[in-house]
């Protein structure tokens, strides 16, 4: 396939440009990248004081690329068939998050401690809904607002691409609203869970577990620090924020925010393996317990702005929604070594979730790849992707093949809307900016219109993520990404694995 | 067989075909000849369908196709080896059948004519793991038409198979076309090359812009003076 910028080709072709090219645009990185975080003495230094946090964030990235990797598919294999960026791709992500969510309501157990839960096969089930409803919407979006469009100019395409996007993204918005259904009456009890702000960001029940899986293999005793103690009073504050009665009254939508940026809190200092029994200690205590060390005075400031609940936990979970649950993950460790000193270091965690989201991102390429390969719809779809008028000479259906096509990508985006969900705990309804920005950045990146540079751009891009998270800035993580969005369409607009002239899915 | 009947085809404003009327009938090679831009090719994507015409109708054994979708007039039996041959290049030879059988579920018909074609080409069975990109020119016109042939069609349509191919693999591939005519193929032959097209051909049609200016059994369009002279490079006397 020819890309635009491929006919720009011999601009890309002289060495002497791509020079003159690079060096301003290096310089632009090393003067823009003080402000952005890029201080590398200081994270030569955190790592070189705590290698652990490196690996952490490597198993974070995976998990988290593998997500966009999932998207970055739908994006791919719709550009391969008809050259199109359906921007729309990540705001049906994002409903297939709301969908597995509304799947998953009515078995929905609440803990005592207002923690909400479902059952494993409840799970699996909200799967099916996900990426059907996802197949069906990006299905329908091809109908509406592309099939007609065909062989129009491109940039027409993409203000409907645009245009779809931003409707999703409303639908989201209404949907979040269904939770003010839930006072109505007990029958609508299942939409609770949905909190009455219909823009806050939604908690999306626990499914497993966060124990470290490492902690079965290599067994050790839990030897609190004072640094660490006072990452265990960032997560219990966080519930006691949610729980005491006499926290800041917030809404009821602000307490569950909490309950995320709890959830994340819990998370975040679970690297220096908190005594996890510790979250029990009364709030009473566990917040002195925080004012009382003397030695963690950033952990301390984090526990105080989780537990009052004013604005800013709002803000802190929509962005920690929007980013795919990185943001406190990344601070509180960051914050407990200019605490601590260094004195503690990170306790690598594998938990069950990781390896869940990496293996079915891995079986859903293998099967994808498998079903490209070597069904007739697949050869149609290769076909269909190399010439189009060819195809149809063949007897291919060409506007069933492309509506198959959307349907992948929207049942793998739903896919992945359900895996965010399980894996961060939390969604908002403009998430799908971040995870288009990041799984188109993907696609571009492993080269477009190619599954196996899909996944790759997703793995690379997600470790990306989660390194400039901890080691440079959360607030200019999308930044970066961008960066690499425009350094690969100015210096390989083929990608990593995109042949020159281009390879086809 | 195959009737178009007062076609008229345009891109956009441009008017490319006006008005064309042509027969086809079973069992015949019927070619049409004419030079670059005359609307040959416009023609044969106007009967598959990829082309609306704006007026006119294509009949097909009485059946109207001028609205029927470019998949289900393969189905009803034409297939086509187009212009520039359009191999997939990222697919092997083998795949590249398969998809010319793309609307037969028949697995063991299927078979057969893939084994037929080899036989036919011999070349293409040699290369069969090999990716279509990586054939000679030859080589891709052969698979062009063994791809139209798996469609098992009524009536094939062949656009300019000589095109950009050595002397010796022009013969070779016009006698492959006698052969499958005379095994039972209906053939729709386009080529700029008159003086090949119109020595195996039963009838011929001449189009000039978008127009047929002349139309008769091949034999006596090689001996028309008009002909001659446009088409096979002779002086008119
Ligand atoms: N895609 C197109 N858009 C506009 N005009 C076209 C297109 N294809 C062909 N034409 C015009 O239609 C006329 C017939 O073209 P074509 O059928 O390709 O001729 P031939 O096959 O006899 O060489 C020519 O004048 C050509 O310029
Ligand atoms: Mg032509």
């Amino acid at each position: 396939m020819q890309t635009a910028a491929n006919s720009r080709a011999g601009l890309r072709q002289s060495p002497i440009w791509r020079i003159l090219l690079a060096i301003p645009i290096i310089y632009v990185v090393l003067l823009l990248g003080q402000p952005a975080g890029l201080d590398l003495p200081k994270i030569v230094d955190t790592i070189r004081n705590d290698p652990g946090i490196l690996l952490q964030q490597l198993i974070n990235g995976l998990a988290n690329g593998a997500i966009i990797a999932i998207i970055a598919l739908g994006y791919t294999l719709v550009y391969g068939i008809i050259e199109l960026v359906n921007f729309a791709n990540s705001d049906v992500f994002m409903l297939g998050t709301f969908t597995a969510l509304l799947s998953m309501s009515p078995f929905i157990i609440m803990s005592e401690n207002g923690g909400a839960s479902v059952p494993w096969w409840a799970a699996l089930i909200a799967f099916f809904p996900a990426m059907g409803i996802g197949a069906l919407l990006n299905v329908t979006i091809e109908r509406v607002a592309y099939r007609k469009l065909r062989n129009a100019p491109k940039l027409i395409v993409l203000i409907s691409a645009l245009g779809m996007s931003f409707i999703l993204q409303n639908i989201g918005l209404q949907l979040g609203s269904l939770g003010k259904l839930a006072q109505a009456g007990p029958q609508f009890s299942i939409f609770s869970i949905l909190g009455s702000n219909n823009a806050a960001p939604k908690s999306f029940p626990s499914v497993f577990s966060n124990d470290n899986l490492l902690e079965y293999v290599f067994p050790s005793e839990p030897t609190p620090t004072p640094a660490a103690d006072a990452g265990g009073a960032a997560a219990a504050g966080a519930v006691a924020g949610e729980l005491s009665e006499d926290a800041v009254m917030a809404t009821a939508n602000a307490a569950i925010d909490a309950t995320m940026v709890a959830d994340e809190a819990t998370r975040a200092a679970a690297p220096t393996e908190v005594v996890a029994a510790d979250a029990e200690v009364t709030p009473e205590v566990a917040v002195a317990d925080a004012e009382a060390t003397p030695e963690a005075p950033v952990a301390d400031a984090a526990a105080e702005i989780v537990a009052t609940e004013e604005p800013t936990p709002d803000i802190i979970a929509t962005m920690n929604a929007e980013n795919g649950g990185q943001d406190v993950m990344a601070e509180a460790p960051a914050a407990t070594n200019e605490a601590g000193q260094s004195i503690e270091r990170t306790k690598v965690r594998i938990t069950f979730k990781d390896l869940l989201v990496i293996s079915v991102a891995v079986v859903l390429m293998l099967v994808l790849r498998w079903f490209i390969a070597n069904t007739k719809m697949g050869k149609a779809m290769r076909a269909t992707a190399q010439n189009r008028d060819a195809a149809k000479i063949m007897g291919i259906d060409v506007d069933r093949v492309i509506a198959i096509t959307f349907a992948i990508g929207g049942a793998l985006a739903g896919a992945a809307g359900m895996m965010t969900g399980i894996y961060n705990g939390t969604f908002v309804f403009t998430m799908g900016f971040t995870a288009g920005l990041r799984s188109f950045t993907a696609a571009v990146l492993g080269g477009i219109g190619n599954i196996t540079g899909a996944a790759l751009g997703g793995i690379l891009i997600g470790i990306l993520a989660a390194f400039s998270d901890q080691f440079l800035s959360v607030r200019w993580t999308n930044a970066w990404i961008f960066l690499v969005l425009v350094l690969v369409m100015l210096f390989r607009p083929t990608g990593l694995l995109g042949k020159h002239g281009g390879e086809k899915a | 067989m195959l009737e178009l009947k007062n076609v008229h085809t345009y891109y956009g404003n441009i008017h490319a075909l006006k008005g064309i009327s042509l027969t086809v009938n079973e069992g015949e090679i019927v070619t049409l000849i004419g030079s670059n831009g005359a609307g040959k090719t416009t023609t044969l994507r106007t009967i598959q369908g990829l082309l609306r015409p704006r007026e006119g109708t294509i009949l097909l054994n009485g059946e109207a196709l001028e609205k029927l979708a470019p998949h289900v007039i393969v189905q009803r039996g034409i297939s086509q080896s187009p212009e520039g041959r359009l191999i997939f290049s990222n697919m092997t030879v083998r795949e590249n059948l398969e998809m010319g059988a793309y609307q037969r579920n028949d697995k063991d018909g299927i078979t057969r004519d893939m084994e037929y074609v080899y036989t036919l080409f011999p070349r293409l069975r040699e290369r069969m793991t090999q990716r279509g990109g990586t054939l000679s020119g030859g080589e891709q016109q052969m698979l062009s038409m063994g791809r139209a042939l798996m469609a098992r069609p009524r009536i094939m349509l062949l656009d300019e198979p000589s095109m950009g191919l050595a002397p010796i693999l022009v013969d070779q591939i016009f006698e492959i076309i006698k052969t499958l005519n005379k095994e039972g193929t209906t053939i729709l032959l386009v080529e700029q090359n008159a003086r090949l097209a119109l020595s195996i051909a039963h009838r011929g049609y001449v189009l000039e812009t978008g127009e047929i200016v002349l139309t008769g059994e091949g034999r006596s369009l090689l001996d028309n003076p008009e002909v001659k002279a446009a088409y096979l490079g002779e002086r008119a006397h």
